[in-house]
């Protein structure tokens, strides 16, 4: 008897199980959700009943343009040409910056002959390379793409030495008194033992790609959201300004976002907090 | 000719303000193949750095070192070490590869230095751990995984720094019961550092108590003949633990007097 009540019941319990896991995630999402909207209201609010402008679309107004431009195919076209700008500028940045780094912090020579470049050049802000990238690669593709190199390379040189830096000792000890050699030391500890660190920079310069493309598309460019924002100023399209704006928040998010996915789905690993 | 010889080994390191300070003097050992001997001292006594010059990773600044015959140069495959924390494995390995990691490095094909892996696995008791990352371990877990990645390469002498020194008292008891039944099959050398006289005791077929440093040498070197396995409750157990405490506490006091002067 006892025994088929418990039969019958457990699939019952798998579903409410499953209800119940369901009802959580949604839970610890609804937060966040929350949160997303009191952003959304606040502007509304603040748009419609504070500033009550036409300096200050409320987000719907906003809404309508951004579909107005989607359908004309500029806003897509826009961000497609930033897009493509920090993707290739962040992807060739982080492939020439980790192996010079990981040569930086590996060998105290190098480091002594690569440093004054690195600590050097780094604080001049990409912003102010704009001018000069003009000047040399004119306001085409080349120029944006060489200022996004410029910005992501440092962090990401900076962060990989420093996490080559941070090794424990014994790490490479163990290696060591098992047997191996020094491009084994290389490639199978050092290298994989930096990868938090490495990541922890390209996601830094991920965010400063987003500043660089805009300034310079500020201020020499045909096409991309930072056009947009400069022609928005130019005739008064107050919501072009916005749409872009917005793009931008949308965009960096999702490229953080995706980011993190991609660290915690390939690399969770090698042990990175993000 | 014995497995390992140290004759008048010194090691002096240079302080922040240029001055060389002496972490070892005149430290002279000769060891014979199958032996467990425990190195027991105050901290600062300069243990570590003892086992540091026999593992390779740091050269004596004076006196002669052989292993096997042979001055030692280097790291070497023949010496396994295991460590005190748990910062030497690969947090990007899982247990097995982390034990399988000395086989890699001289290109045993992947299924045969599996099969290795798994056995030493089993050997230090994580039969069913091996696919978990350090990080998913216990401390003693990854004691064991260090003990059994070590024993993988098949070192003829295995270097212990501490290995148990930050494990609960519970944990380090079973350890060390564990280590000494895997001494007595693998027939290894084994040179264990420790601060535990008791430890020293129930593992040791011999201890060398350290002088207090800086610049610590051997003050004596006892053998334990103790037979079979070892009990706390047995009266050699307890004549032996109060010579060596008395040594120990009279190092320790000459250390406190010294720094106090």
């Amino acid at each position: 008897m006892s025994g088929r009540t418990i039969a019958a019941a457990q699939p019952a319990g798998r579903a409410v199980r499953a209800m119940a896991g369901l009802g959580r995630s949604v839970l610890g999402f609804l937060p966040y959700i929350v949160g997303f909207c009191s952003l959304f209201l606040a502007w509304h609010v603040v748009a419609v009943y504070v500033v009550a402008s036409v300096l200050f679309p409320p987000p719907t107004a906003v809404l309508l343009r951004a579909i107005a431009l989607w359908q004309d195919g500029t806003l897509q076209e826009n961000i497609g040409v930033s897009l493509r700008r920090i993707v290739i500028g962040f992807v060739a940045g982080s492939v020439l910056g980790i192996p010079v780094g990981l040569v930086i912090g590996s060998f105290p020579l190098a480091r002594k002959l690569l440093e004054p470049w690195t600590e050097f050049l780094r604080f001049i802000p990409s912003v102010a390379m704009i001018t000069v990238a003009v000047i040399w690669f004119g306001i085409g593709e080349t120029s944006k793409i060489f200022l996004i190199i410029y910005t992501t390379i440092f962090i990401v040189i900076l962060n990989t030495a420093a996490g080559v830096a941070a090794i424990a000792p014994n790490k490479i000890r163990a290696a060591q008194a098992l047997g191996a050699t020094a491009p084994q030391i290389f490639f199978l500890v050092a290298f994989p033992a930096t990868v938090p660190f490495i990541l922890t920079g390209m996601r830094i310069a991920m965010a400063n790609s987003f500043t660089t493309i805009v300034a310079a598309e500020l201020v020499a460019a045909n096409e991309g959201l930072g056009v947009m924002l400069w022609q928005g100023r130019m005739y008064m399209q107050i919501d072009d300004i916005f749409v872009a704006l917005v793009s931008l928040c949308i965009l960096g998010f999702a490229a953080d976002r995706l980011f993190r996915l991609g660290v915690a789905r390939f690399a969770g690993r090698y042990d990175v907090t993000p | 000719m014995s497995l390992i010889s140290l004759a008048g080994i010194a090691k002096s390191f240079k302080s922040r303000g240029g001055r060389p300070w002496m972490a070892v003097t005149d430290f002279t050992l000769s060891l014979d193949e199958g032996e467990f001997y425990c190195l027991l001292g105050p901290s600062g006594c300069g243990k570590s750095t003892v086992l540091s010059m026999l593992a390779g990773f740091t050269p004596p600044t004076a006196g002669r070192m052989e292993v096997f015959g042979k001055p030692v140069t280097g790291a070497s495959r023949d010496r396994g070490v295991v460590f005190q924390g748990d910062d030497s494995l690969y947090p990007w390995l899982t247990a097995l590869e982390n034990v399988a990691f000395g086989l890699r490095l001289r290109g045993m094909a992947k299924r045969e230095r599996r099969v290795r892996a798994m056995q030493m696995l089993e050997m230090v008791g994580l039969a069913g751990q091996e696919g978990k990352h350090p990080t998913e371990l216990s401390g003693g877990m990854k004691q064991r995984v260090q003990i059994a990645r070590a024993l993988a390469n098949e070192p003829r002498i295995l270097l212990m720094d501490e290995p148990f020194g930050a494990l609960d008292a519970q944990t380090r008891g079973v350890m060390q019961v564990e280590l000494r039944r895997i001494w007595e099959r693998m027939g290894v050398t084994v040179v264990f550092i420790t601060h535990d006289i008791d430890e020293a005791i129930i593992l040791g077929t011999r201890v060398g108590v350290m002088t207090a440093g800086p610049g610590g040498t051997l003050r004596a070197d006892i053998p334990i003949d103790i037979p079979g396995e070892r009990t706390r409750l047995d009266p050699r157990y307890n004549t032996l633990y109060d010579r060596i405490h008395g040594m120990v506490r009279d190092e320790v006091e000459r250390a406190r007097l010294r720094s106090a002067a």
